[in-house]
């Protein structure tokens, strides 16, 4: 149709018309231009998104703990470093981690909680700090408060490691739960048998997985 | 790939072998203290010089009797059954009224009935047993008990006691003749925790007879000042062989250990009569020497948590898991951190026996019933972790002295010495962390050459973690190398270091764990047999692969001689013993011949591969 429209001898269209890359009107031109311009954004706002989530805690400083609990961080020992707890049959403790927002969402952070091992040596008992919000680039410090427990299921000489803490957050009413590596371990080392009022000779006396 | 990223595999790989670095072996038990008496080693009686003798039979003794060879030993047999009283050794020590008693146990086998059966072991649960409980009571975990000291006193010495200077004889031509054995209840659990133990028994003397098959220790002697364990075999315990813990004036000669699945000697916390002395060795006084025993196919064939003064020497360790083990891991054991160890004369080879497999799923220890393990025929069920493939581990120790030992054929490294940090054993003081790993020698020992003059590389020769003052390696001689000098980590590892520090040069200078390198033994700290026996990151458990140019050798006899996995293989649920039963050494005299014929044709083997070689002598 638009060739009908169109007199080739007519000069007033001008070179608009001419060559191959005008057989397209102006506005057909820019669309595509746009488009891909629009599916970069897209695609770098993917990439953005991936790369940096909407929410993501990292550890944003030093595991602590509160006044009663004895303990060492020995940097140099392992590959990863440890934090080192005494286990006081009984006693409790608080392991306090600060938590940072990477994320570009803000989030409320609902709970903290190692992982459902059976017959840890340090069993939560309770978390302090939560909830809390956190907006990106936000700092606050979270807690697991532990009871020193379960040492008849460990020999002498084994540790209860734990790499990680599992942190709960939500944003818009979706929760989420993020694994929050640990710059170095935390080992708790299992107590003797004069220390650990349940513990007998009988190695396989008992089961962790019962 | 470039030689770095090849380097940067390579020390991924090593750190990640290190970071299995981890146990080795302690035990439970009541706090426990050094003896201070000053009791002297005690020396074996005739009958003539017996203050009083006591003679133990069973049944079947006088057709054994009848059947010996050695017609002075049938003898003087014959003559002792004439007058045999007592059917069980605990009513023969139960007799005991005069210090200085002999008790002839004759050949047999000892099973001690009324002990498995003692009404006041009814109510044990398992727990703490007090001296007090040992006294009145040691039936709740012994099938014999020697229990020395009155416990109405105040101190722990043995005194007027009448048990005191003790000895205990089994009188056939073997150890194995005169057997104490636990084994199994009817519903097929452990009878007894320890076959025999000597508590607060100074003076005890015990002398060829076998021990086997219980929960715990074969042979247990405790705060024990002055004590002898001659001739003796332990085998095929759950725990350990031979234990000794807080004692001191000790002597351990011309054993046998096999099939247990700790280690088959572990002197526990010696009396650490060197802890105040910073120089590393020989010195005068030793709190324990081991001599002419032959531990072989247990998870580790000698291991000491806090394992001080141990003077071991003319001792043959091999086909274990790993060899020669001492550690500072473990709280509440007297005279940590460990120092002064003094090693000399050992072969200590072929340590890559991986027991491991049987703790896995569908392996024989996974049985619900010990008595269907299997542990009789041999199987080991390994406690605890251990890097298979060592011939010798300090994992934090002070002032050891290596000197003149022959090893080889340790697949993953023939020793190895790192730090641990106090906080481990339960001591966070801040100033103590770095206490361990100082001061200890590696001198003129000959590395990766069979005693017949065959090439048997260890993976490495010496591992170290940079860690500690003083260290040093000198003298040592090594066919893994083109120039016969030993090869280790170093070099490879640490820019800063481009070989182990000689003893001339006064040893290392105090540097913190090299992170790179540093032994992690958190991963392998959680493996549990029963719980977790494959802990996330513990290679340590896996078998490393044998090294290049490994010649095998005419003497190994591959039925007898080489309980080792192959290669990133499982373990043996059973490996054979080296020995049979009839081949305990009478004395240390043919280990130290071995050890010296080996030492001269090792040398002739590392001058002829020099001159082959064209480097100077």
């Amino acid at each position: 149709m638009s060739h009908m429209l169109v007199d080739p001898t007519d000069t007033t269209t001008g070179p608009a018309l001419s060559g191959p890359d005008r057989g397209a009107s102006p506005v057909r031109g820019r669309r595509p231009r746009r488009w891909a311009l629009a599916g970069a954004v897209a695609v770098a706002l993917g990439v953005a998104l991936w790369l940096v989530p909407p929410v993501a805690l990292t550890q944003a400083g030093d595991v602590t703990f509160d006044d009663g609990a004895v303990n060492r961080t020995i940097e140099e020992f392992d590959a990863r470093g440890m934090y080192t707890l005494r286990y006081v049959h009984g006693d409790e403790a608080e392991v306090r981690i600060p938590v940072r927002n990477d994320g570009w969402l803000p989030a409320t952070v609902t709970g903290v909680a190692f992982d459902g091992r059976p017959a840890p040596m340090i069993v939560p008992s309770g978390t302090a700090g939560t909830p809390v919000d956190l907006a990106p680039g936000e700092t606050a410090t979270v807690a697991i408060r532990v009871r020193f427990d379960n040492c008849e299921y460990y020999t002498e000489r084994a540790v209860d490691l734990y790499r990680a803490v599992a942190v709960t957050t939500s944003t818009f009413g979706l929760a989420r739960t993020h694994d929050v590596v640990l710059d170095h371990d935390l080992a708790v080392r299992s107590a003797v048998m004069t220390t650990c009022p349940d513990r007998v000779s009988d190695r396989g006396a008992f089961l962790r997985g019962g | 790939m470039n030689v770095r990223s090849l380097v940067t595999v390579l020390l991924l790989v090593v750190t990640m072998v290190l970071s299995t670095l981890g146990a080795a072996l302690a035990h439970e038990e009541r706090e426990s203290q050094f003896p201070d008496q000053g009791a002297p080693v005690p020396v074996h009686r005739s009958i003539d010089e017996a203050a009083d003798v006591i003679v133990v039979c069973k049944p079947e003794s006088a057709a054994l009797i009848d059947a010996m060879t050695d017609p002075d030993l049938q003898a003087f047999n014959r003559d002792l059954l004439a007058v045999c009283t007592h059917e069980h050794i605990q009513a023969a020590v139960d007799a005991v009224e005069v210090q200085g008693t002999n008790i002839y146990v004759l050949p047999g086998l000892y099973r001690e009935e009324p002990s498995v059966d003692a009404p006041c072991a009814d109510d044990y649960e398992g727990g703490v047993v007090t001296y007090e409980q040992q006294v009145s009571c040691g039936e709740v975990v012994n099938l014999v008990t020697v229990a020395g000291d009155d416990p109405a006193d105040e101190d722990r010495a043995c005194g007027d006691a009448p048990l005191c200077n003790l000895q205990i004889e089994g009188t056939g031509a073997e150890p194995t003749d005169t057997m104490l054995r636990g084994g199994f209840t009817a519903d097929g659990d452990w009878v007894k925790h320890n076959a025999l133990k000597a508590d607060r028994a100074d003076g005890f003397y015990l002398r060829n007879m076998g021990f086997e098959l219980v929960r715990e220790n074969a042979i247990y002697v405790h705060e024990t000042d002055g004590y002898v364990l001659d001739r003796v075999v332990a085998r095929n315990n759950d725990l350990y062989g031979i234990l000794t813990f807080a004692a001191d004036h000790g002597v351990i000669r011309d054993c046998e250990t096999y099939h247990n699945g700790d280690s088959g000697i572990y002197p526990g916390s010696p009396a650490d009569v060197n802890a105040d002395s910073t120089e590393t060795g020989p010195l005068d006084r030793y709190a324990v020497e081991v001599f002419g025993c032959d531990t072989h196919h247990n998870s580790l064939g000698f291991s000491g948590t806090a394992g001080n003064s141990v003077y071991f020497h003319d001792n043959r360790v091999h086909h274990n898991g790993a060899g020669y083990v001492s550690d500072s891991f473990v709280p509440n054991h007297p005279g940590m951190p460990q120092d002064h160890a003094w090693l000399e004369d050992n072969l200590i080879y072929a340590n890559n026996v991986n027991y491991y497999g049987n703790v896995q799923e569908g392996g024989p220890c996974r049985a619900e019933r010990p008595a269907d393990v299997g542990y009789e025929d041999g199987v080991v069920c390994p406690v605890f972790p251990v890097p298979v493939g060592t011939g010798i581990m300090f994992a934090g120790g002070n002032y050891n002295f290596v000197r003149n030992n022959l090893i080889y054929d340790n697949w993953r490294q023939g020793a190895m010495l790192f730090w641990v940090p106090a906080a481990i054993r339960d001591d966070f003081e801040g100033g103590n962390q770095y206490d361990t790993s100082h001061g200890n020698h590696f001198v003129d020992n000959t590395m990766g050459v069979h005693p017949d003059g065959h090439v048997q590389p260890n993976g490495i020769d010496f591992w170290w973690d940079d860690q500690g003052e003083g260290n040093c390696w000198q003298g040592n001689t090594s066919t893994a190398s083109e120039d016969g000098s030993a090869t280790s980590n170093s070099p490879h590892l640490s820019p800063s270091l481009t070989s182990l520090p000689d003893c001339d040069g006064g040893g290392s200078v105090f540097t913190t764990s090299n992170p790179v390198k540093s032994a992690a033994l958190l991963p392998c700290a959680e493996y549990d047999r029963e719980d977790n026996p494959s802990p996330t990151g513990c290679d340590w458990i896996e078998s490393p692969s044998e090294p290049e140019g490994r010649e095998a050798a005419p003497s190994e006899d591959a039925g007898a001689d080489d309980g080792s996995a192959a290669p990133g293989g499982e373990g043996p649920a059973a490996a054979p013993a080296a020995t049979d039963e009839g081949g305990l050494p009478a004395t240390g005299g043919p280990v130290m011949l071995i050890g010296l014929v080996g030492l001269a044709l090792m040398t002739g083997a590392v001058r002829l591969r020099r001159l082959r070689s064209g480097t100077a002598g």
